[in-house]
């Protein structure tokens, strides 16, 4: 791979890291609205909640919640 | 014995360096191999070692201790014994002191040569492995493309599938893959197997589940409301390995292993704030 084809490349990856930060955050908030009590549930059981999303299932951590806000 | 100098001194003032890079660089990134003339190797030897070599000769000359070691007449006598039998015999004595000589001039340039070549290696490794971040600090493209120049030649397939070139935190590749046959896979990327030749083996996959997209199309000729979310099918076990040779087309999405952590907007903030207060009021039964 030459260095333009390299410099190329990582130019797309910065920018699916943007656009794929971008939508699974979108469904894990919309997730969290929709259905707010059975992940408040899942966090009082086992301080932490799955959220299905496009992407897979993603654990959500009481303790990453919390840094987030923070 | 002239030829089997000659032979030595290449292996140790070229091929020894060129060796050296490429072990560093194997340290770091999988490059491609690729199946050179002997010709092509030496040349590009050569021309790498060029820069580090004149390096090593300019020091041991400032430093003087090329010439404390030796005298230009040294090498001479040394190169002259050994083409010709008639110049070793009637200079025997003076060949094996010169010869010793010889070695020494050699030692100075020699150590000098690989420390170069060491230094140079470690501050490729330090700058592939902190690639993103010095690659964020540059913002003209062609200073961009010559930084690109520094990383070995590396196979394609690891630069997607590897996490060292990424930006800072931690992430984590996510793969959509449809095989020849119809099936769609999803899952954490785990590990790649490359060829030697940089193409891509097989992919590994963490909690890979599937997609069944004969009930989902049929469900949905029934239902128009029908929602993919449905039709995935969690895999048991942690090791799910696609074959290359069975992948049609790969999606590949790179995400934050903590989603939320990065710079949140006011919005979400809003909606993980309210979800945290409900958490601090007991359940009520």
């Amino acid at each position: 791979m030459s260095s333009s084809e390299l410099e190329y490349v990582l130019s797309l990856r910065d920018d699916n890291i943007g656009t794929s930060q971008k939508r699974l955050r979108a469904e894990i908030i919309e997730f969290i609205q929709r259905h707010e009590d059975a992940v408040l549930a899942q966090l009082r059981a086992h301080e932490s909640a799955v959220i299905p999303t496009s992407f897979g299932e993603i654990t959500l951590n009481l303790a990453d919640l919390r840094e987030a806000v923070a | 014995m002239l030829a089997l100098l000659v032979s030595l001194l290449i292996a140790v003032y070229l091929l020894g360096p060129n060796l050296i890079a490429r072990w560093a660089a194997d340290l770091i990134v999988f490059r491609k191999t690729r199946v050179e003339s002997h010709a092509e190797e030496v040349a590009r030897s050569i021309i790498g070692a060029v820069i580090p070599l004149a390096l090593a000769v300019a020091w041991a000359r400032w430093s003087g201790a090329l010439w404390s070691s030796g005298t230009q007449r040294d090498v001479e006598t040394v190169f002259s014994a050994l083409e010709s039998d008639t110049f070793f015999q009637a200079h025997h004595q003076q060949f094996f002191t010169s010869l010793y000589a010889f070695f020494w001039m050699n030692y100075a340039i020699l150590w000098r040569l690989y420390l170069i070549v060491l230094l140079a290696s470690g501050l490729r490794v330090a700058i592939v492995l902190n690639y993103n971040r010095v690659w964020r600090r540059l913002n003209k493209r062609w200073t961009r493309t010559l930084l690109a120049t520094i990383v070995p030649r590396i196979s394609e397939w690891d630069l997607l599938f590897s996490d060292m070139l990424l930006p800072e935190g931690t992430f984590r590749i996510m793969a959509d893959v449809l095989t020849k046959t119809g099936g769609l896979y999803q899952g954490t990327v785990q590990d790649r197997m490359l060829n030697n030749d940089g193409s891509l083996q097989s992919i590994t996959l963490s909690n890979p589940r599937r997609f069944e997209r004969a009930e989902f199309h049929k469900a949905k000729s029934e239902d128009i409301e029908t929602v993919t979310d449905e039709f995935w099918f969690n895999i048991p076990g942690n090791l799910f390995i696609v074959m290359a040779s069975d992948i049609a087309n790969l999606n590949l999405r790179y995400i934050r292993r903590k989603p939320l952590s990065f710079q949140p907007s006011e919005e979400e903030r809003e909606v993980l704030n309210r979800l945290l207060d409900r958490l601090k009021v007991p359940p009520s039964f």
